[in-house]
């Protein structure tokens, strides 16, 4: 127990070195998208061929993407200094909610990826992806054929 | 027996290696090598780790006590010597190999597994996320043959702990390659980076802990190529930071699809352990999915074929054997 406790402390302690060395980086963690071209780019490196129309976010952290033909929505967003991408399938939205001013809070039926703001100045854009986003959780089908 | 000095030691090198990680940092900061932090992701992976230690530490006697038993039961007395270390060292890497193709190839073993992996990074400090559930994935029964066989337990574990100082070192990118016989023979920077990465082509390979030998053996090797980048983390990348999703998010996803309606019991096995992506409608892509995709979408995209003699010779060669 005392090695395991030694073991513990050593790794909390260098912890708190890493991050004083991080701390000064942070402030330039990497950048922000230039636009709808960039936010597509980033979803297509997990989704190739994508076809579609991205509406960034006002702090360019998150993007939103209509996917033609009914194919879904896809979401880019900022996870440090990487961009994850994800299509949201039937059923991955559990809820949306204005965040005023101007924001989106998402929150997705998955753990490792449990939740996402997504800023979007313009009153009627932002209206009309909170019911798109409300349509694939809420209109979602039941559980057993939500991946049919 | 092993002299516990040779334990001690272990744990010296342990807590030098870790020093290593602070001074990939300062040299990446000063741009001497290549490797990219991130603040949270280096926390998480701290945190991780001090989750990993505490399981590790209160869970052990799972591991200890089955190789204790099969050693009770052993056919042959190994006495301890360089040579049946050296032995024990090889046995134990071709353990290493398989246990960690199976973590890797079946969802329930993944689940533990999937914790290394789930960084989008790649650097020293990687080495810190690993798995909080390993003592009761069930795996720990692929160490009772070399029990059994009639090494120690002091043996057993002296290899498996060379072998884990080992893979050390071979997360980062600040060594590009090693010399050509050294990448043929054990596990490199270069060879891992294949490991740990996303791309299609890469996923799946590269299992070794030491010896390369088992993934040329079994057919698993691919080698880093020049013109593709590896694109560290898993197929669907965590949105989150927090050690305890980090941790267990893959079993709450099997947990969710297993909670289904209308699944027969040979689906719900799917789900459990077939390989990660399987879905019993095909919604979703395993490693054989994905790669097919991904050929289909290069010889679409691909330039038409050039007569041989007008190929450049140095068109997209891969970078090692």
């Amino acid at each position: 127990m005392a090695e395991l406790a030694v073991s513990i402390a050593v790794n909390v302690l260098l912890g708190i070195v890493l991050a004083a060395l991080l701390y000064r980086r942070r402030a330039d963690d990497g950048g922000l998208l230039g636009g709808a071209g960039e936010a597509l780019d980033v979803f297509r490196s997990r989704f190739p061929d994508t076809q579609g129309a991205a509406t960034v976010s006002a702090d360019r952290r998150a993007a939103l993407i209509e996917l033609p033909k009914d194919a879904g929505i896809g979401l880019v967003q900022r996870q440090g200094r990487r961009w994850n991408a994800r299509l949201l399938a039937p059923g991955e939205v559990r809820s949306v909610k204005h965040s005023p001013p101007d924001a989106l809070d998402v929150e997705f039926a998955d753990f490792g990826w449990p939740r996402a703001r997504i800023r979007i100045a313009d009153p009627a854009a932002r209206a009309a992806w909170m019911a798109r986003l409300d349509a694939r959780g809420a209109g979602a089908p039941p559980r057993s054929v939500r991946h049919a | 027996m092993p002299d516990p000095a040779y334990f001690q030691a272990a744990m010296v090198a342990q807590l030098l290696l870790l020093l290593l990680i602070p001074l990939e940092i300062l040299l990446a900061s000063r741009a001497r090598i290549r490797a990219e932090y991130d603040m949270n992701d280096t926390l998480a992976n701290v945190a991780v780790s001090v989750g990993s230690i505490f399981f590790w530490g209160t869970l052990s006697w799972m591991l200890f006590s089955a190789v204790t038993f099969a050693y009770g039961r052993r056919i042959y007395d190994v006495p301890f010597a360089a040579w049946s270390f050296l032995l024990a060292f090889v046995l134990e890497d071709f353990r290493y190999y398989w246990w960690h193709r199976i973590g890797h190839r079946s969802r329930w073993f993944w689940a533990s597994h999937v914790v290394h992996h789930s960084s989008q990074h790649f650097n020293l400090s990687t080495n810190l996320r690993q798995s909080w559930t390993s003592q009761f994935s069930g795996l720990i029964l692929l160490n009772v043959p070399l029990a059994f066989l009639g090494f120690s337990p002091g043996i057993i574990g002296l290899a498996f702990t060379v072998n884990l100082l080992y893979q050390f070192w071979i997360h980062t990118e600040a060594i590009d390659r090693m010399p050509r016989w050294f990448e043929w023979l054990l596990n490199t920077p270069s060879h891992h980076r294949v490991h740990h990465a996303s791309n299609p082509r890469y996923l799946d390979a590269n299992y070794a802990g030491v010896f390369m030998i088992w993934d040329r053996l079994f057919g698993t090797f691919v080698a880093e190529q020049a013109d593709e980048r590896p694109r560290y983390g898993i197929v669907r990348n965590l949105g989150t930071f927090n050690p305890i999703r980090i941790a267990l998010h893959e079993y709450v996803s099997i947990a969710r699809d297993l909670g289904r309606r209308n699944l027969g019991l040979a689906q719900r096995a799917g789900y459990l352990f077939g390989p990660p992506g399987w879905s019993h409608d095909g919604s979703r892509g395993t490693t054989e999915a994905l790669r097919a995709a991904e050929s289909e979408r290069r010889r679409r995209d691909a330039p038409p074929a050039t007569a041989p003699e007008s190929r450049r010779p140095t068109d997209c060669p891969p970078v090692s054997a």
